[in-house]
């Protein structure tokens, strides 16, 4: 089937980098490709079609078998999300979250191969195995420090609030109501 | 501002008079402190632009990088001295520092907070449990002996700064990012303390400890260091009290909601002590922030953009290695033999209140023991303990606040070595302690008047002659018996020398004694007066 990983690092015209991912997976495992060159080559492999989501929805899952969340889990659900439980369709809700978390918990069980031990912290796109760093090099990293003015990190070098529509008195501003009036 | 300081003053001994009757022990009270110390690197924590130690009076988004404003693009660079820092603090705490910790991302949306999520340990903190003991003998606690533990300890950046006004009529957060991404040492302890005395003695001792490593300025007022307390009676949900800004806020606040909770659960009203809540400190109030139904989720992921910190184990080793003294053994050393101060001045010596500009502990200390040191090869095992520390500690610090003259500058004309010379005479009673004083004085004095210039070593045997100020060995006899008889002719009637000669106001002695010295300026002994005095009166006791 369609298992693959795949980690692209684009070259965005402007300069900056900018990591993105794609995680595809079947039953079948889960693995690292080839990383992405350019954004036709994305383009394409974002166009084959390489699964439907109904392979683990109630094609695979019966509807019966399906374990519904309690009515008052749902009701509590809808108070957080802000959405109205007058005359809400309880019944066709539950079913819906129910396929919905039969589908997540899918997904969790999907084998991923070549990776002896997976961790939740290790859930990310930077090397699991680091060089160590020694009690010298740690002295020597702090001696080498070195502020950068074109990463405008001495200080006054620039203006920070000059890139701000608005601000006062070199204070960058903030609408009260961003701050406090938050549902 | 006078007017502010009084009432605060007031208000602070009115809580401390409370403070015995406000703790019932049907109450069992239960407290976790949650610290967030700044640590004064020279640099940000992912950035090298300047972590700045005057942040009260700094322009602001002065010390701002690209990445302190998270411009899109900007990554981060971690700042090894950070790593160093928290290495240290974790040895002195005894925590178990873990070969391998990572940084995760906290996501909650403010204006201070300009990245959107702070960069903080979430899955793998840098160390974890360790603890700190309270002592009755040190840290003036009940009990004799109390071990306040560890959970974790967490590297993690600072926000920036809001601050709020409605001056304007259109109301406005002013944002203030130079504090944003500086680098923090989060520490939570477990739920041990039982006692307000626990949680201000904890609080004092983490201050000094975090001055003493220098890896912080521990200052609460300027927020270097702020403190979260975590709370519950009798086993009821727990409560957080937030914006403590100083230890009496701190004290007063966990009182003020003791007091709160203690009233609900007499009254039975505990329904709103059945889920955790987060309350705010108003200076006289607590009041609610947030509760379970509001709780953020973080969401909390690995960052995608920082490598782990994978220790090598010499790292450990070596920083052990170049590890101080820490002040708890500091002070039992100095409280025991040969020292054997006191535990205020073992303090004097050990603790930094960062407030005194003429002298810094350290400084202190090491003047003093050299001092010690010299002073004991001068007059051998027969030197009293006592004569170092009085004059160091109490006379000499004295004179230099007086004088305004910093310690690092009078050692240039009063070198341990010399100082040593100076406690001999008084040792020998070449000189009395009140000519001591004047003399000790006057080349302070005279050396503060040259503004600091004038570096002469002081001699003391020319000045003594110079000033008279040699004790009088052979007293005259004569001279000594009308000295005598003219204290009593001018300052007693019968009733005073008839209480005196029974024995019903022996005290009546000393004054007549005091009398003496002052006459003579403290040349002639205490004792010759006692003696004559005694000898003129017929006191038989």
């Amino acid at each position: 089937m369609y298992s693959r990983w795949r980690l692209c690092r684009i070259h965005i015209a402007g300069g900056f980098n900018h990591f993105g991912s794609h995680r595809l997976a079947s039953t079948e495992g889960a693995r690292i490709g080839k990383k992405f060159e350019n954004m036709n080559q994305i383009k394409d492999f974002l166009s084959e079609p390489v699964w439907s989501v109904h392979e683990y929805l109630a094609t695979n899952v019966g509807e019966e078998k399906l374990k519904l969340p309690p009515v008052e889990v749902l009701k509590k659900l809808l108070r957080l999300s802000g959405l109205p439980l007058e005359g809400a369709d309880i019944e066709g809700i539950q079913m819906r979250l129910a396929k919905q978390l039969s589908f997540i918990s899918r997904l969790h069980n999907i084998p991923v191969n070549g990776e002896e031990e997976m961790k939740e912290y290790d859930a990310r796109l930077m090397k699991r195995k680091t060089t160590r760093l020694s009690y010298e090099k740690l002295l020597e990293g702090i001696d080498h420090q070195t502020q950068d003015v074109e990463l405008g990190e001495v200080s006054g070098s620039w203006k920070a609030t000059g890139l701000a529509a608005e601000s006062k008195n070199e204070y960058f501003l903030v609408k009260e109501g961003l701050l406090k009036n938050r549902k | 501002m006078l007017r502010v300081a009084r009432c605060y003053s007031l208000a602070r001994t009115k809580v401390a008079h409370n403070y015995s009757t406000i703790f019932r022990p049907e109450y069992a009270l239960k407290c976790g402190l949650e610290i967030h110390t700044q640590l004064s690197t020279r640099n940000k924590l992912f950035s090298q632009s300047t972590n700045s130690s005057t942040p009260l009076v700094d322009v602001p988004n002065r010390h701002t990088s690209f990445y302190d404003i998270a411009l899109p693009g900007t990554q981060p660079v971690l700042n090894l001295e950070a790593i160093l820092f928290a290495m240290k603090l974790s040895l002195a705490l005894n925590s178990q520092v873990n070969s391998v910790s990572q940084f995760d991302r906290k996501h909650y949306f403010y204006g201070d907070q300009p990245q959107g999520y702070q960069v903080t340990q979430h899955y793998r903190p840098f160390a974890r449990g360790g603890k700190i003991n309270l002592s009755k003998e040190l840290d003036g606690i009940d009990e004799s002996s109390k071990d306040i533990s560890i959970v974790q300890l967490q590297i993690e950046q600072d926000t920036g700064k809001s601050h709020y006004t409605d001056a304007d009529k259109d109301v406005i957060t002013l944002v203030d990012l130079n504090r944003s991404n500086v680098p923090l040492i989060e520490l939570v302890t477990n739920p041990d303390f039982n006692d307000i005395k626990q949680v201000r003695a904890f609080i004092k001792k983490y201050q000094n400890l975090v001055r003493h490593l220098h890896i912080s300025s521990g200052d609460l007022e300027t927020g270097a260091m702020r403190v979260d307390v975590n709370l519950s009676i009798n086993g009821f949900a727990r409560v957080e009290l937030k914006n403590l800004p100083n230890t009496s806020s701190i004290i007063n606040a966990i009182k003020y909601e003791y007091q709160r909770q203690v009233e609900l659960i007499s009254r039975g009203e505990t329904s709103s002590l059945m889920e955790p809540e987060t309350r705010g400190w108003t200076g006289s109030s607590t009041v609610k922030l947030r509760s379970k139904e509001t709780t953020i989720d973080y969401r909390y992921m690995p960052d995608p953009e920082l490598p782990y910190i994978n220790l090598a184990p010499d790292v450990m080793s070596r920083v052990k290695e170049s590890m101080p003294q820490l002040p708890d053994d500091m002070m039992r050393m100095l409280m025991k033999k040969p020292y054997q101060l006191s535990l205020k001045d073992a303090k004097i010596l050990t603790y930094n209140s960062n407030q005194n500009d003429m002298y810094n502990h350290k400084v202190l200390r090491s003047y003093y023991l050299e001092t010690f040191q010299e002073f004991f090869k001068l007059v051998g095992e027969q030197g009293s303990a006592k004569l170092p520390t009085n004059w160091i500690i109490h006379e000499f610090l004295g004179d230099l606040n007086k004088l305004h003259v910093p310690l690092i500058k009078a050692q240039e004309i009063l070198p341990p070595i010399v100082f040593a010379e100076f406690l001999k005479l008084l040792h020998a009673e070449t000189i009395s302690p009140t000519s001591g004083k004047l003399l000790l004085f006057h080349i302070l004095e005279t050396f503060q008047r040259s503004n600091c210039r004038d570096r002469s070593i002081p001699d003391f045997p020319k000045l003594i002659r110079e000033f008279e100020l040699h004790a009088i060995d052979q007293v005259d006899s004569q001279e000594l018996v009308s000295l005598c008889s003219d204290i009593i002719a001018q300052h007693t009637d019968d009733t005073f020398i008839r209480n005196l000669t029974s024995g019903k106001k022996r005290t009546s002695l000393k004054f007549l004694i005091g009398q003496g010295m002052r006459r003579s300026q403290g040349r002639i002994k205490a004792s010759e007066f006692e003696k004559k005095f005694k000898e003129i009166l017929d006191i038989q006791w």
